[in-house]
């Protein structure tokens, strides 16, 4: 299992998700892969993911097939942990 | 050859030589024709010059030629140029055009080439044309490296036969309304006030339409077709709008004598709710004039006149076949599914895709308004374009050039390497954009002549500007074969893993990236676009096999070893590969995103005629669960030649009346 956080820069809410993210899976001992929406790297992996907004959250398996997402919204502490838990 | 001695002739000073010219004259011999030609033509100094043209006098006379051509002497000078090293002034004395034998070739065999043409003498008019104008852009509008990059097939400069012209354009029903139609742009010929009726305002439409298609290489594009026309039908019954809409499609259809015999290339434009920047927008009625309505008061007519449209496209014409042109493009939108009958007309555009094949469904997620052009070429609207939106016959765009990168080359040149890869391509996308500029300096140079100017339409000034909006156009950067660049570096093709699916969007999203950055280097507009021409595929797969076997035979589709050998076009997966129609779409649709300028998918039907509800539940799925930006459905269908009987499937004989003089009908895409 793997998280993926897409952002932009002047993306007010991308920040805040950004933190949220990176706090609840360093508890949960989980990797987080950081995309820029606008670099080649990051516009590739959004397209692949059909990412449309920022900040999206997505949770992914180890075939890179998405378990859930949160798109364009700041995924709650608490939702983060029930979806990887589960 | 034989070389004859005539020794005594070069002696013999009286005799006299007489030359044809090219104004259909026959002068004496006078050598100084050939040094002030070469002094006002290619700038040579006249002592050289004269140097070289004393050498041709004694050729020429050595020779027992009682008439010589100005074109012999040309060919004669410029060899006599090439031994004494001069090969820049040789290609600027160069002279264009053909071989005899293929001229007579032009009129005694038809034309295989282009399906879209079909053989009649304005077809061999525009063949003629088009080899001078190309042998002229590739020595005088472009620059050397660039020629030579299209020549070896690392890039295709598209429609080089129509050098002198932009390449497609949108245009606007409501400057026709407000106008009327000068068709030559000047004024010169016969010119009609806005039209007063809705008959003829398609005519002027259809008209003006054909009088574009000279003076654009590719498609003519028209936004909002049914909404445009709709303050015209205010009162009319059903049956009198569609009886509107049936001639608007034939007059188009039929209209084969625009160009080279070829039937117009148009687009036209379909909404089922009142696009959002129109609904306020002032309608301009009968006499072009404003009706004191906005167009949000038009819907109901709007809606009759695209369902009536159509049920002309689904009835097929009198044969039951499909009409190639004007293609019908369905914006579907949030609003779409928002606005009354939506799905009642969703259902016949479906059916029109799955018999007829006609339908192009165009998704405009979010807020975003596009119009489109030509087959994929579409155009989003950013700002100003929407601004603009509230003068709409002020909604004129173009794109200028198409130009097309050769992926499978940059691989087989990095050898697999992926950092030079990037190089490879960086250094082809830089050539295209170079190629633009050198595109748009000539245009500019036409357009600089005015209404003197051969593009007559493009630079009448009706509205206080050019028809012709220079600073909107596009330049199109286009992509060939990512499939089999990405089989050459991975050894999968896009289908075949998720590894090699990931490196092609990479791939993509480096090169839009860096159109923009030379976008900005060069001061032009250059998105990605996808490649409609299928002959490139041919054409690059070709070259590549001549000069990089060893790699290209490992990736090239078709058949090795005979001419029918190909890529796959632009960010397609293997149209072979055995994926469904929703994954097609699904995995074709990321790539959509990153190119602005216009992608599509097309999900071939084959022999199954699916029912239209089914379509329409999948165009739905398409457009919510996907990021494809544009589908087309392609039914197979036999049409019987002698008895008009019409199969599905592509058949080899009549299942009704055992002929086997049938045509076989698959989009070409
Ligand atoms: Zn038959």
């Amino acid at each position: 299992m793997e998280v993926k956080i897409f952002w932009q820069d002047n993306c007010p809410n991308c920040s805040p998700a950004k933190l949220v993210v990176r706090d609840v899976m360093e508890d949960m001992g989980l990797k987080v892969k950081e995309f820029n929406v606008n670099d080649v790297e990051g516009m590739s992996e959004a397209a692949f993911h059909a990412v449309m907004g920022t900040p999206t959250t997505i949770v992914v398996d180890s075939d890179d097939s998405e378990i859930v997402s949160w798109r364009s919204q700041i995924p709650s502490r608490e939702e983060l942990i029930d979806a990887i838990k589960n | 050859m034989a070389v004859k001695n005539k020794k005594n002739d070069v002696d013999s000073e009286d005799r006299t030589l007489f030359v044809r010219t090219s104004d259909d004259d026959i002068r004496s011999w006078d050598k100084m024709f050939i040094v002030r030609s070469l002094v006002n033509e290619v700038n040579m100094p006249e002592a050289d010059a004269l140097k070289v043209a004393t050498e041709v006098e004694g050729f020429i006379k050595y020779s027992s030629l009682k008439f010589v051509s100005a074109p012999l002497v040309r060919e004669i000078t410029n060899t006599k140029l090439l031994e004494h090293g001069y090969e820049e002034y040789r290609k600027k004395y160069t002279r264009l055009g053909l071989p005899l034998n293929d001229m007579t070739g032009l009129f005694f065999n038809s034309n295989k080439e282009n399906s879209n043409v079909h053989h009649s003498s304005e077809a061999i008019n525009l063949t003629i044309s088009g080899i001078a104008k190309k042998e002229y852009a590739l020595l005088n509008v472009f620059s050397d490296d660039i020629a030579t990059a299209y020549q070896n097939g690392t890039i295709h400069l598209h429609d080089l036969d129509y050098i002198d012209r932009p390449y497609c354009s949108g245009n606007s029903i409501e400057f026709l309304k407000k106008y009327g139609l000068v068709m030559d742009g000047r004024g010169n010929l016969t010119v009609a006030k806005p039209a007063k009726h809705a008959d003829v305002l398609i005519l002027h439409m259809t008209k003006f339409a054909a009088a574009l298609q000279g003076q654009f290489a590719g498609a003519i594009g028209w936004d909002a077709v049914n909404l445009f026309i709709a303050p015209y039908l205010k009162g009319m019954d059903y049956d009198r709008i569609k009886q509107l809409a049936q001639m608007m499609i034939y007059e188009f259809a039929q209209q084969a004598v625009s160009r080279g015999g070829q039937v117009t290339f148009t687009d036209t434009n379909y909404y089922w709710e009142v696009p959002k920047h129109f609904l306020d927008v002032p309608a301009i009625g009968p006499g072009g004039k404003f009706t004191g309505n906005t167009y949000s008061d038009y819907a109901e007519e709007a809606q009759m006149f695209a369902r009536a449209a159509f049920e002309v496209y689904l009835k097929g014409d009198a044969y039951g076949r499909p009409f190639f042109f004007p293609k019908p493009d369905l914006h579907i939108t949030d609003r779409f599914f928002k606005t009354d009958g939506n799905e009642e007309f969703l259902d016949l555009a479906s059916e029109v895709a799955t018999k007829m094949g006609n339908t192009y469904f165009i998704f405009d997620r979010g807020d975003e308004a596009k119009i489109s052009e030509c087959c994929r070429l579409q155009f989003k609207l950013n700002e100003s374009d929407l601004l603009d939106a509230k003068s709409p016959w002020k909604m004129r765009y173009s794109a200028m050039q198409n130009v097309t990168i050769n992926l499978p080359r940059a691989a087989y040149c990095a050898r697999g390497d992926e950092t030079v890869l990037l190089e490879k391509i960086d250094n082809a996308m830089e050539l295209s954009a170079k190629a633009h500029v050198q595109k748009k300096d000539f245009i500019r140079r036409i357009l600089a002549l005015g209404s003197a100017s051969s593009l007559p339409i493009l630079t009448m000034n009706l509205d206080g500007e050019p028809y012709y909006r220079f600073d909107k156009a596009s330049f199109l950067l286009g992509m060939l074969g990512l499939n089999e660049l990405v089989q050459y570096v991975t050894g999968e093709e896009m289908h075949e893993s998720v590894g090699a699916y990931k490196f092609g969007l990479k791939t993509i999203a480096y090169m839009r990236k860096r159109a923009e950055e030379l976008g900005k280097k060069y001061n032009i507009h250059m998105p990605l676009e996808q490649t409609p021409a299928e002959s490139t595929a041919y054409r690059m797969a070709k070259l590549d096999m001549e000069h990089y076997p060893k790699s290209a035979e490992k990736v090239v589709k078709g058949k090795l070893g005979t001419p029918y050998i190909y890529y796959t076009n632009s960010t397609y997966f293997n149209i072979g590969a055995p994926m469904s129609p929703m994954d097609r779409v699904t995995k074709e649709g990321s790539f959509h995103p990153l190119i602005d300028a216009g992608a599509m998918t097309h999900v071939w039907l084959g022999e199954s005629q699916p029912e239209p509800r089914s379509l329409t539940n999948f165009v739905m799925k398409t457009f919510k669960n996907t990021q494809n930006t544009q589908i087309a459905f392609s039914p197979e269908m036999t049409l019987c030649k002698t008895c008009h009987n019409k199969m599905t499937g592509l058949k080899d004989k009549c299942d009704r009346c055992g002929d086997i003089k049938v045509d076989g009908i698959t989009r070409c895409s």
